[in-house]
């Protein structure tokens, strides 16, 4: 008899019913577990984007990542979030030198690419 | 008698030594013979002569005749030498034209090509030169941009940096 897999919607759901009972580390562990087990260990992206859709649904929350070679100033970073429209908005910063200059923005599936990195590597091709 | 008629005569005409007996023995003489050879060789001469006469007659005007045909022969000769010289001529005057229009058409064909070789030297020569001045574009932008990269990276601090995302940002918005 065979199993139907449980679609990602369903999982981020489950997902979301449970963060505000579970420790965020051990839901984790719980999730990476049955992916691993499921052997859908490659779908972890789309489930974390299908996550950060439904938060933003049901709370209006969006999760903005934001990539810069150096740490963001608050200025900065009350700029990056001036972008986006949302009730509540999370920036999650990370520093990458190899971008050498400027930010990479990330909410859901939208990017926004405004790294020096990415204007020579334009440039390049543009060649 | 002879003698005597000699010795009696030594007077008159025989004193001129003409011996009239002798003339008359002679006449009779010649006469008996012409009337012998009339009788039996004169008529068979005659008709020999005559023979010989129409042979002769006969082969001159062969030659005559043979001589005027030879003329004809030699005309007509000439006159068919003439015709095959004419035909010659026009043999060859056609076979110049022909060679003539021959080498026209290969000098024709042999100049299109060359045209044709020089265009496409051309166009190769200017694809060439286009490809080289596109690798040689793209050389220059990546030189540009690798120049750029060292400068940033060494150049680009943080505050810099922050201006150089505000005016991105700002950007963005417009």
């Amino acid at each position: 008899m065979s199993r139907q897999a449980v679609s990602r919607k369903d999982i981020a759901e489950a997902i979301l019913a449970r963060a505000e009972e579970v420790d965020t580390a051990e839901l984790a562990r719980q999730v990476a577990a049955y992916l691993l087990a499921e052997g859908r260990a490659k779908e972890i992206d789309l489930l974390a984007r299908d996550i950060e859709q439904l938060a933003y649904q049901q709370t209006g929350t969006l999760e903005v990542r934001a990539e810069s070679a150096h740490e963001l100033t608050d200025t900065v970073a009350s700029a990056v979030k001036a972008l986006f429209t949302a009730k509540q908005i999370v920036l999650h910063q990370d520093v990458n030198p190899s971008l050498i200059g400027g930010v990479r923005v990330q909410a859901q599936d939208q990017v926004l690419d405004l790294s020096v990195r990415t204007r020579l590597r334009q440039l390049r091709n543009s060649a | 008698m002879y003698h005597y008629f000699a010795t009696n005569d030594l007077e008159g005409i025989g004193a001129l030594g003409i011996d009239p007996w002798a003339i008359l023995a002679q006449g009779l003489t010649f006469l008996v013979l012409f009337y012998i050879v009339k009788k039996f060789a004169l008529e068979k001469i005659v008709t020999k002569l005559q023979e010989r006469h129409n042979k002769i007659d006969s082969g001159v005007r062969l030659g005559i005749k043979m001589e005027k045909e030879f003329e004809k022969l030699q005309r007509t000769i000439d006159q068919k030498l003439h015709e095959a010289r004419l035909d010659a001529d026009r043999v060859l005057d056609d076979a110049n034209q022909e060679s003539s229009q021959i080498i026209k058409a290969a000098e024709e064909k042999a100049s299109h090509k060359v045209n044709q070789m020089l265009t496409d030297a051309e166009a190769k020569i200017e694809s060439d030169m286009e490809r080289a001045q596109q690798q040689l574009r793209k050389e220059l932008v990546e030189l540009v941009a690798d120049a750029t990269e060292v400068v940033l990276e060494e150049k680009l601090d943080r505050a810099k940096d922050m201006k150089l995302i505000e005016r991105a940002i700002s950007e963005v918005a417009k």
